[in-house]
């Protein structure tokens, strides 16, 4: 018998198995995080606009300033999710390849539409943001921005949840080859879903949060602060029941191992539901205490996530079994080149922070 | 056969490739010449003091930003998805082959993104002598994206020595590598002009326009100047059959070759006379006319690139239906059916001769063919024989030299040319027939 899931590339694995472990799960956090900004901060953006034009004068003006500091950052947020999503999805298609690109098949044209939703989404942001410079905040398109960001989020945790389910593959293909297929018929890909949104507005939270800092006026700080560190508070509180029901879809052997299974699992996805809680109970007095705790348990998640892959395609997929003939001088120059490049970003990034404050 | 194959109703997915690809082609040889435009032209403004000059270099950039940074870069994204999706196959063995220098690529990427971003928003903020170094950055980060990218795409065509020795060395500096990236490079620098035509044309006052347009005018005719000489470089880079096919082996293909070169020589005598010389005279009509021409030049020539590697998606391993060439003889004795994944029957004797024929069909065509709408086969084989359709499929390779020859056993054959004989004559022929009536899969657990 011929099983249905494709089989490995003959070409090798260029690299270790560990190692692109390693760059995908450690690379994901630094997607994750302006993912969450961007999908977050259009939803606040858009409600910023909406009470800035309504809201008494006093409490408008702490929404303008909200939004003074935020609209470019949408900007840049947006461009570092696409950026830092390639890595990962790079290092998926070396490993996963035989699950990614067959789920991405049946679902086909709602893969594909990404793409559009994506560019639409992005350039909804640039209206918002240049619109905004000289008339006064136009709330819907920053709306629109982040409903159709909404909408990648949704597909992507479609082909993330359909890439697990090889069983599913077989009904689908048969109903019909033309790429219409979804996963929501899958349990575990609401609650997944509503993970990553729920997640969204934490962070969104404590980024508002940290700007605060940045404004003169004792008031708006006050006023952001105060804001940020409840949206924080609220959403992640809202994501343990989230995160609880996520867990409670998984199927039994692969939720076990968050649940005593597996000593090092279970250690570090409630050490990263612990540090979270913690973040949310320091996050008024120190943000960014609470910001650096919130990115460890993003890490501890990333990780989370990937165990999770792993157990549930273990009994009919396995990374050990992919053949490896490690490329090691092209790894090298990717080694010196990571390094110049990041030492490039921190360098423009140094200059520019130094210049002061942009006169726009 | 590996992998499911994507039925999307009446289109190709090679239509798919090429509308994401050409419009991508178009922006990010922009994204790369632009870089270079913009940071030599600052520094050309600061040079001669030339406030005017530096209030249209700032102008342009916003255009710049808008144009590369979302479309460019999603766009880039977007080919990406679309060959994982059309090409799964393929694109498995490109990313493994060359994950490292996808790797390498994203680093430049990163830092082109960060870099046009601090540039542009960098030019109140910023002394001049840093906003031009991270100009610099950018262009170089660029380039260098192009450097890495280039390497990739022309291994697709002339794999070169890859083919026996499987380094990454030789998959990257194959034969067409170079003369490639200096047509590349080219392109960029005249795209980059062409741009910059289209926001001088609207640009006040008169004088600063005309004075932008001829200079932008030298940047098209500079890149446009190189172009004959690289492209005559890369022609004879290529496999004979891919020249062939471009020089009257296939007419379709040789007419969109002579198209390029047409298109891209009206592109020249229209800068030269227009914006070159009589920018004052010269309106944002012409100037768009020009730069819908230099898409056309661009859709054609990466048309035509992408033709003359047939019957291979990498050539001399893969072909275009994504079965390689060391599986031809195992294949050949024991059947794609037998092999193939995602297939709802395995025996090709079986009584079921249409559903035998569109599995067939469906594993080793459909990647180029549909059956009515794009390359479609119901029209093509429209009054063949059974018999004459056996023949054709015998000598495919022989008889279209752009196509691979036909892979399978004998009765595989059979049933392909009873299925295609009928699909042109007799009743028509539902695509979802074979798997909507019931057909059983080889599911996962049966597989254990």
């Amino acid at each position: 018998m011929i099983p249905i899931i494709p089989g490995p590339d003959p070409a090798a694995a260029p690299a270790p198995i560990g190692l692109l472990t390693v760059l995908l799960v450690a690379l994901l956090p630094l997607h994750l995080i302006p993912m969450n900004l961007a999908l977050g901060g259009g939803f606040l953006a858009a409600w910023a606009a909406w009470r800035a034009r309504r809201a008494a004068e006093l409490e408008g003006r702490h929404y303008r300033a909200l939004l003074g500091s935020f609209t470019t950052a949408l900007l840049v947020v947006t461009a570092a999710t696409i950026t830092f999503g390639i890595a990962p999805l790079l290092f998926l298609q070396v490993l996963y390849g035989p699950l990614f690109y067959t789920s991405s098949v049946l679902m086909a044209w709602f893969w594909l539409a990404v793409i559009a939703l994506l560019m639409g989404g992005y350039y909804s942001y640039y209206a918002f943001a240049f619109h905004r410079r000289d008339a006064s905040p136009h709330a819907s398109l920053a709306l629109a921005g982040a409903l159709l960001l909404l909408a990648v989020g949704f597909l992507f945790s479609n082909n993330m949840t359909l890439m697990l389910r090889p069983e599913r593959w077989a009904a689908m293909y048969a109903a019909s080859a033309h790429g219409f297929h979804l996963n929501v018929a899958d349990a575990t890909h609401g609650p997944r879903f509503l993970h990553f949104v729920t997640a969204s507005f934490a962070v969104t939270g404590l980024f508002v949060a940290l700007l605060a800092r940045r404004h003169r006026s004792d008031d708006t700080q006050q006023w952001m602060q105060r804001l940020g560190a409840r949206l924080f508070a609220g959403a992640t509180h809202m994501q343990i029941l989230v995160g609880l029901l996520f867990l409670s879809s998984l199927e039994r052997p692969v939720r076990d191992l968050f649940l005593g299974g597996n000593v090092g699992d279970t250690a570090v996805l409630w050490c990263a539901v612990a540090l979270a809680l913690l973040a949310t109970l320091i996050v008024r007095r120190r943000p960014a205490l609470a910001a650096a705790l919130t990115v460890a348990t993003i890490f501890g998640m990333s990780f989370v996530r990937h165990r999770v892959r792993e157990a549930m395609v273990a009994p009919v997929f396995s990374v050990a079994d992919l053949k490896v003939v490690p490329q090691y001088g092209p790894m090298t120059i990717f080694a010196i080149v990571l390094l110049a490049g990041i030492g490039t970003l921190v360098w423009m990034s140094v200059r520019f922070a130094r210049a002061g404050p942009s006169k726009v | 056969m590996n992998f499911p194959v994507w039925d999307p109703p009446m289109i190709g997915g090679g239509i798919l490739i090429g509308i994401v690809a050409i419009l991508h082609v178009f922006v990010s040889h922009f994204a790369v010449g632009g870089g270079f435009f913009l940071v030599l032209t600052e520094r050309r403004a600061y040079r001669d003091d030339d406030r005017e000059l530096l209030s249209y270099v700032k102008k342009h950039s916003l255009f710049f930003v808008l144009v590369t940074l979302v479309f460019g870069a999603v766009s880039g994204v977007g080919i990406w998805w679309t060959i994982g999706l059309v090409h799964p196959t393929a694109t498995s063995t490109l990313i493994h082959v060359f994950v490292w220098a996808w790797a390498i690529e994203w680093v430049f990427f990163l830092v082109e993104i960060a870099a046009a971003l601090f540039y542009y928003y960098g030019w109140e903020r910023l002394d001049q002598r840093t906003h031009l170094a991270i100009g610099w950055i950018y262009a170089g980060a660029a380039w260098a994206s192009l450097l890495v990218i280039n390497g990739i795409l022309t291994f697709m065509l002339t794999p070169g020595r890859w083919l026996t020795t499987h380094s990454f060395w030789d998959a990257y500096f194959n034969p067409s590598m170079l003369p490639s990236l200096l047509t590349r490079t080219a392109v960029a620098v005249a795209l980059a002009g062409l741009y910059a035509l289209l926001t001088a044309a609207v640009v006040e006052p008169k004088a600063l326009r005309s004075r932008v347009m001829r200079y932008a005018s030298l940047w098209v005719l500079a890149g446009c100047a190189v172009i004959p000489f690289s492209g005559a470089w890369y022609v004879s880079q290529i496999p004979p059959l891919a020249r062939e096919i471009s020089m009257g082996g296939a007419p379709a293909v040789t007419i969109f070759a002579g198209l390029s070169i047409a298109l891209s020589g009206l592109i020249v005598v229209l800068t030269y006379f227009g914006p070159y010389r009589r920018p004052q005279e010269t309106s944002i009509v012409t100037v768009a006319t020009i730069a819908f021409l230099g898409l056309g030049a661009t859709g054609v020539t990466e048309w035509v690139r992408e033709a003359v590697r047939k019957p291979y998606i990498i050539y001399g391993y893969m072909y275009s239906n994504a079965l390689r060439l060391d599986q031809l003889a195992e294949l050949n004795a024991g059947g794609v059916l037998a092999q193939a994944k995602w297939v709802t029957l395995r025996d090709a004797s079986d009584p079921d001769w249409q559903r035998v024929g569109y599995e067939i069909f469906r594993t080793e065509c459909r990647s180029c063919h549909t059956i009515d709408g794009y390359n479609g086969m119901r029209l093509m084989v429209k009054g063949w024989r059974e018999e004459f359709v056996d023949y054709q499929l015998q000598h495919l390779n022989e008889l279209k030299g752009f196509m691979p020859p036909f892979i399978g056993t004998d009765p595989e054959r059979r049933a392909l040319a009873r299925w295609l004989a009928r699909l042109g004559s007799e009743k028509p022929f539902s695509e979802g027939l074979a798997i909507a009536d019931g057909g059983t899969v080889i599911r996962q657990e049966e597989a254990r």
